[in-house]
């Protein structure tokens, strides 16, 4: 096999990946998710009080406050109207983003 | 590549798998590639959240930031200047964090040309500044030809203070000098314009200062619209803090404003002549004069941009975020300008690496103040809908009427150093 067909081998698999991975592209990725929080939650999380900071919150934790705000079952003056934007998979992406931080 | 061998490619597909050795292969190489070039032009809240993000996706790049102010000054905050309890001073919002913690290289100077074909930009002493991509924040500018009578020369006595600065003092001045009893006259204008809730926050808070100085004193609003942002709950704060002091007239019971006569104060609208003791003309606007001298603003005045990266539809590698660009459903506010600035900056590295930006996500959340204590809210979430090709909200809305105003008002001042922190420092 020349160095060429290799590479030709090696392009179809990465194509076919790229193929595979569309419907997940179809929404936001963490990056983009998570740095519009930044404009109140500041940088990477990192708030100034009173407004919480969510960098470094354990995923749990986040995923819960986020479904009940979702659910209208914890009341914020910002955060339900915001929550109700988000699937469950952007929730699950952000939250492991938050936790990095 | 060239020097990889079949056996080498072989034991590398099967220990890090075939894709693993693709994705190092296909990565940039940092170390022989020049560094890209971003320049940003405006140093407001688009410009800077831009060029802070740039650098933190990714620091090998080379980010400009050009400013012609000494300081910029926050619109956000200058309508409580005129309440009384905020001075100018503190609207100030230094560029300076952003070459000291981020690396951006700062310019204080005027852009007088933008070259698309050699990819420069001109400043006023003549100095070419290249660019690969360039990002342009570049504000609104009134319409002084949009109403009969109100100009630049009228904007000098007669305040829009629609920019924080000069306009922002020359309307405080003039309520400090009016008499008790006196009536302030606001114009708001039809839609798009900077800020939505604006004339109506300005509203209450003059009221909030007559109500303590000038206690028979009035605010008329004339509207060129027939509903306006966080309305109702706008009505109710009134109602609450100051009865009979604020009144709303619709163009529906007005008309559109015929004209104005800025000399002896008096705006004409179909139906009647409205006679103000200080009056306050806030004029329709169009995208900041660097953005439509460079014919990236289309007949509405603004500029279509691409919503995944906010290039601009006109002219390619030219990106425009914030109050010129064209992001429906979007508000034009500080709050959609550093969403938009991210985005934005995501997408050109994404675009100087080959790669397609992703969808976007964004999120405009902006407080207005009633009171010292009273504030109300307006947010919402957006991204981009295939079925419409545009930005679509998809959540969001006004607070809710019983909630808790002081609590609320906590939250704008919080909301103030926040993003203040994540766009300038």
């Amino acid at each position: 096999m020349k160095t060429e067909t290799i590479l030709l081998f090696a392009w179809i698999l990465a194509t076919n990946a790229t193929e595979a991975a569309e419907p997940a592209a179809h929404r936001p990725d963490a990056e983009r998710l998570a740095h519009a929080c930044a404009g109140c939650h500041g940088t990477y999380g990192h708030s100034l009080p009173p407004t919480p900071s969510i960098a470094g919150k354990p995923e749990e934790e986040f995923l819960a406050a986020m479904r009940e705000f979702k659910s209208g079952q914890r009341n914020s003056s910002a955060m339900n109207r915001i929550a109700r934007a988000y699937t469950d998979e952007d929730l699950a992406v952000m939250a492991q983003f938050f936790k990095k931080q | 590549m060239t020097g990889i061998t079949r056996r080498t490619f072989l034991r590398m597909a099967t220990t890090t798998g075939a894709l693993g050795l693709i994705g190092c292969a296909a990565a940039p190489s940092k170390t022989a590639k020049k560094a890209a070039r971003v320049v940003v032009v405006g140093g407001g809240y688009g410009g800077a959240t831009a060029a802070k993000y740039l650098k933190l996706f990714d620091p090998s790049l080379d980010v400009t930031l050009i400013e012609k102010r000494k300081t910029y000054l926050s619109c956000p905050g200058s309508n409580e200047v005129l309440a009384g309890w905020r001075d100018m001073d503190s609207l100030r919002r230094p560029l300076e964090g952003l070459r000291t913690h981020h690396g951006i290289k700062l310019i204080q100077a005027k852009v007088v040309e933008i070259n698309p074909q050699k990819h420069m930009v001109e400043l006023k002493d003549g100095t070419e500044i290249p660019y690969d991509r360039l990002v342009l924040s570049p504000g609104v500018d009134m319409r002084y030809d949009a109403i009969e009578g109100y100009d630049l020369k009228a904007s000098k006595f007669i305040p829009h203070a629609w920019r924080a600065g000069k306009q922002t003092t020359l309307l405080l001045n003039q309520l400090k000098a009016m008499d008790n009893g006196g009536v302030v006259l606001i114009t708001a204008p039809a839609s798009p314009y900077r800020c939505p809730p604006g004339p109506y926050e300005r509203a209450s808070l003059i009221a909030h200062y007559l109500q303590q100085h000038k206690p028979r004193s009035k605010v008329i609003i004339l509207d060129a619209k027939t509903q306006f942002s966080k309305q109702a709950l706008f009505l109710k704060g009134w109602q609450d803090l100051y009865p009979g002091m604020v009144e709303w007239v619709s163009a529906e019971k007005e008309g559109q404003i015929d004209h104005v006569d800025a000399k002896k104060r008096i705006v004409a609208t179909e139906f009647n002549n409205h006679r103000a003791d200080v009056l306050n003309i806030i004029p329709p606007q169009k995208a900041g004069w660097l953005a439509r001298k460079t014919e990236l603003a289309d007949h509405s005045g603004w500029c279509p941009v691409e919503p995944h990266s906010f290039e601009s539809t006109q002219i390619p590698y030219i990106h425009v975020i914030g109050d010129s660009c064209i992001a429906t459903p979007m508000p034009k506010s500080a709050f959609s300008a550093n969403s938009q600035a991210k985005i934005c900056a995501a997408a050109i590295i994404d675009l100087l690496n080959g790669r397609k930006p992703g969808p976007p996500s964004l999120i405009n959340h902006c407080y207005s103040f009633l009171a010292p204590d009273y504030a109300i809210s307006v947010n919402g979430v957006y991204e981009y809908s295939v079925k419409e090709r545009q930005l679509v909200a998809t959540a969001g809305g006004d607070s809710p009427m019983d909630a808790n105003r002081a609590r609320e008002a906590e939250f704008a001042k919080s909301w103030r150093d926040n993003i203040t922190a994540d766009t300038f420092d």
